[in-house]
């Protein structure tokens, strides 16, 4: 390999991982048992079929093109992934990173040098499948369009895992962390977030190939061979409801991994152009989270408007329910609204400064003849964009609660005054005091606080309510933690109007809980909005004390010099 | 060519780097010196633009390093300590990633990357896997790395640490060269053995604080600014030290066992004087001689202020 002489054009990280990574003993080992399971499978399933007389020679060639894909998904999506998390964690641990980032290459080419060098052994290994699906296409006369379509949500869908593996090797400590921090998340995107597909909240299930999969490359073989996509619950590679429409479900997926790929894109891009900056700006965060907003309500509002949009969801995504019913909804929404806050957290937490970035911000500004720090710099408070994303919580939650409170099939009429000002206020507490604390505590503090104050009290209140029965005191004693005040406001909000059968008083909570609800849910409230204020106090002392290490000694920067150019 | 201004590195509520104003002019080779922990390494890595301060400002080539940070980088060529290596590329092909990355003419890169490992003295090494080579050899060829580009500045973090007599010395005479090619060096150390050599000036850093900083010579004839002898002797030194008490310009008398130390306020006769009066009170004397301090001194005393 060390013959290879390429011209400067091609970029240098990639023939690095060319050089590094694709010498003739690791391809040989590798190569030979990636070739060697694949002709296994393939050989195993095409020659059982025929021989046995179990289909024809082409049903049996197309029944290979399963195994061959799951061979490439595990190389390409595990192997690749763990390679490029574990390579650039491995770097920066050494300081090769450091070599790299000093060097005039472009943020894009050295994303890209990496995204493509790193697991360059795994695009080989994959090359070495491809001979498996070509003749199993020509014997079974698959239609080739269709693959082609399957391979192009494959390689989104590799990309993504890529630039996620990139960010994981970027912010973790230890390549073997990075590394299993990512195909853990690979593990998380198909085996768990899939699952709210079945609740409607689809967006999550398009950021894998399975529907793709199990949707349109199953759908196109014979019946007998779509065990696996029955399996999956997965119906068909249909129209998805987004809104008041459907969109196709090639657009729905490019929207979706090119959201992912975009926003994964930007926080590699940014790490590269400065090693200690925020994985997001301020303004990135925002674009973020109401990016996640649209997508969520896109996928909500489309159910709660339309009994068929419903049944096309649950029976696209294997759906536990086929009718829409308040309790449903009701779960719905109560999702939507944890998804939102967690993405809120996250956000929040990312985009906080520490004392350091603080200061630094603000010199920064104070050197380049500003008054204040820019909103959006890392050295701002995270407050402003805090503020923002509660209000669009509570803007799009407005929303959508108008929205099903005009379907009157659900409900009665509209919820009370109190009980929709008790979710606001818990929101605004909720976030307001989280965000206090994350500033003023740091990282740490804040992540420790989180598990005490609202992990444990959840624990304690789980034992209490299953095994004592003692409902309304659990509550109580579960109250710190936000899930359940927003559970029991959602509940009960929903729960003022007057129920459908009349005699139910509950759709979503015990009979003893939703009478109580509202003191519960109220007294949650107010402790948060109490806590967010003390916090948001503790918070301000701080930015005073900050202040004057801005004013320290050195504030006065330097003549400007000549400039090289 | 390099400027800062009390630059500050804090990690969390640790200060690594306190205050630091230092200027280095084109062609100097500035050793940074100071025991573990000083605080160099986080200085070199703010002049690398590795690392905000969280106070001061930098310039080099008279361009702010956190405003102008990819023209400086092209400027600069950083050797970190431990410095890191792809152990699974040769050595040429090591040297090759980084040509193409510095975006070196395709002509010229291959006649770069032989001058660069001809200059390390790496030549027999040129088809072995880094990951092979000694702790010296790595250092060599991280060192041609970091020559490449043919950079004006060079940050080298403690890059003798590991080597052999041989290739100090190699290392030594190349930064000579480098100096007299009019190519500006910061080089860190806690040996200050290492540099005093090839360094035009130094900059002492102790706990984060620069305490020294100026021309070697300078620094020298600043800390000799008293005149300071001691007088050795073959029995006890007590009559010694008490006739040396009551002379005129002479104090600070300090004696131990076997010798005595004074600061004189006046010239050389004076010192011949005051010898042969010892001589001719009958102390028994072995030698007589003017101490003068040195760097290596300082650092001493910097490493005694340390550990008390």
């Amino acid at each position: 390999m060390s013959a290879i002489n390429p011209s400067s054009r091609i970029n240098p990280l990639l023939l690095k991982g060319f050089r590094a990574r694709v010498r003739l003993k690791h391809m040989l080992s590798w190569g030979v048992i990636t070739v060697a399971v694949t002709a296994f499978i393939s050989l195993m399933t095409y020659l059982t079929m025929t021989e046995r007389e179990m289909s024809t020679r082409e049903d049996a060639a197309m029944a290979v093109l399963p195994g061959v894909i799951v061979i490439q998904a595990i190389v390409l999506m595990m192997f690749g992934t763990g390679a490029v998390a574990s390579g650039v964690a491995s770097e920066r641990e050494d300081g090769l990173l450091d070599y790299v980032r000093m060097t005039p290459m472009s943020p894009t080419s050295k994303i890209l040098g990496y995204l493509f060098g790193l697991p360059v052994r795994e695009y080989i290994l994959f090359a070495l499948t491809v001979p498996f699906v070509v003749i199993a296409v020509i014997i079974s006369g698959f239609s080739v369009l269709t693959l082609l379509h399957f391979y192009a949500v494959f390689f989104t869908s590799v990309w993504i895992y890529h630039l996620t593996g990139m960010v994981a090797g970027m912010i973790s400590q230890k390549p073997r962390l990075a590394s299993m921090m990512s195909m853990g998340l690979v593990a998380v995107l198909y085996f768990v977030l899939p699952n709210l597909s079945r609740i409607g909240i689809t967006f999550f299930e398009f950021l894998t190939i399975r529907p793709t999969f199990f949707g349109l490359l199953q759908q196109e073989m014979p019946e007998s061979m779509r065990g696996t996509a029955e399996a999956s619950g997965i119906d068909s590679f249909r129209d998805v409801p987004f809104f008041s429409g459907l969109v196709h479900p090639t657009l729905y997926t490019l929207l979706v991994q090119g959201f992912m790929l975009a926003v994964m894109f930007s926080v590699v891009h940014r790490r590269w152009r400065d090693q200690a900056s925020h994985i997001f700006s301020k303004v990135g965060a925002l674009l973020v989270f109401s990016g996640v907003l649209a997508f969520l309500v896109g996928s909500v509002w489309a159910i709660v408007v339309s009994d068929d949009a419903y049944r096309q969801v649950f029976a696209q995504f294997g759906g536990v329910g086929g009718n829409r019913s308040p309790e449903s909804i009701e779960w719905l929404l109560f999702t939507s609204l944890m998804i939102v806050g967690g993405t809120l957290l996250l956000l929040m937490n990312c985009t906080t400064p520490t004392r350091h970035t603080a200061v630094e911000g603000w010199r920064r500004a104070r050197k380049i003849g500003r008054k204040r720090i820019s909103l959006n710099a890392d050295g701002a408070s995270s407050l402003p964009l805090t503020l923002v994303m509660i209000a669009l919580t509570l803007g799009v939650g407005g929303l959508l609660l108008w929205i099903v409170s005009q379907e009157h099939q659900y409900f009665s009429g509209p919820p009370s005054a109190l009980s929709v000002g008790v979710l606001g206020i818990s929101i605004v507490g909720v976030g307001l005091f989280a965000q206090g604390v994350r500033e003023r505590m740091g990282v740490l503090v804040f992540g420790v606080g989180l598990f005490l104050l609202w992990v444990i009290p959840f624990f304690a209140m789980m034992i209490m309510l299953a095994a004592f029965e003692a409902h309304v005191p659990g509550a109580y004693v579960g109250l710190p933690c936000p899930p359940v005040i927003l559970f029991l406001a959602t509940g009960q909000m929903l729960e003022t109007t007057t129920p459908l059968d009349g005699v139910n008083p509950s759709y979503l909570l015990l009979p003893e809980l939703a009478e109580n609800a509202g003191a519960i849910t109220l007294t949650g409230a107010v402790g948060y909005a109490v806590a967010a204020g003390v916090a948001q106090a503790v918070r301000w002392v701080r930015w005073r004390s900050i202040r004057s290490d801005i004013e320290a000694p050195g504030a006065q920067p330097l003549a400007p010099g000549p400039s090289l150019d | 060519m390099i400027e800062t201004r009390d630059i500050r590195v804090d990690y969390g509520d640790v200060t690594a780097v306190s205050d630091v104003s230092l200027s280095v002019a084109p062609g100097e080779v500035l050793g940074l010196i100071g025991p573990n922990g000083a605080g160099k390494t986080s200085l070199i890595s703010v002049l690398a633009t590795l690392r905000e301060p969280t106070y001061g400002d930098a310039r080099i080539a008279g361009l702010d390093i956190f405003e102008n940070r990819a023209a400086v980088r092209r400027v600069i060529g950083y050797m970190p300590d431990l410095a890191p290596v792809y152990k699974d590329l040769r050595c040429w092909e090591f040297l090759d990633v980084f040509a193409r990355a510095y975006y070196l003419d395709r002509r010229d890169r291959r006649a770069r990357i032989d001058a660069c490992i001809d200059i390390v003295s790496l030549e027999g090494k040129r088809n072995a896997m880094a990951g092979t080579l000694s702790r010296g050899m790595t250092q060599r060829l991280v060192l041609a790395k970091t020559l490449l580009h043919d950079p004006s500045v060079l940050l080298l973090d403690e890059p003798a640490s590991g080597l052999d007599p041989m290739a100090r010395i190699d290392l030594r005479n190349l930064l000579l060269r480098l100096g007299a090619e009019g190519k500006t060096v910061v080089i860190s150390s806690h040996i200050l053995q290492e540099l005093k050599e090839f360094c035009s000036s130094v900059a002492i850093m102790e706990r984060g604080r620069l305490v020294l900083n100026g021309k070697i010579d300078d620094i020298v004839a600043n800390i000799n600014m008293t005149r300071r002898y001691r007088v050795e002797t073959l029995g006890p030194v007590d009559a010694a030290a008490s006739m040396l008490s009551s002379l005129e310009s002479v104090s600070g008398v300090e004696t131990d066992l076997r010798w005595c130390d004074f600061v004189l306020d006046a010239g050389d006769e004076r010192a011949a004087e005051i010898l042969a009066q010892l001589v001719r009170e009958g102390t028994p004397v072995k030698a007589f001689y003017e101490r003068r301090k040195g760097v290596e001194d300082v650092m001493i005393e910097i490493g005694a202020s340390e550990t008390s």
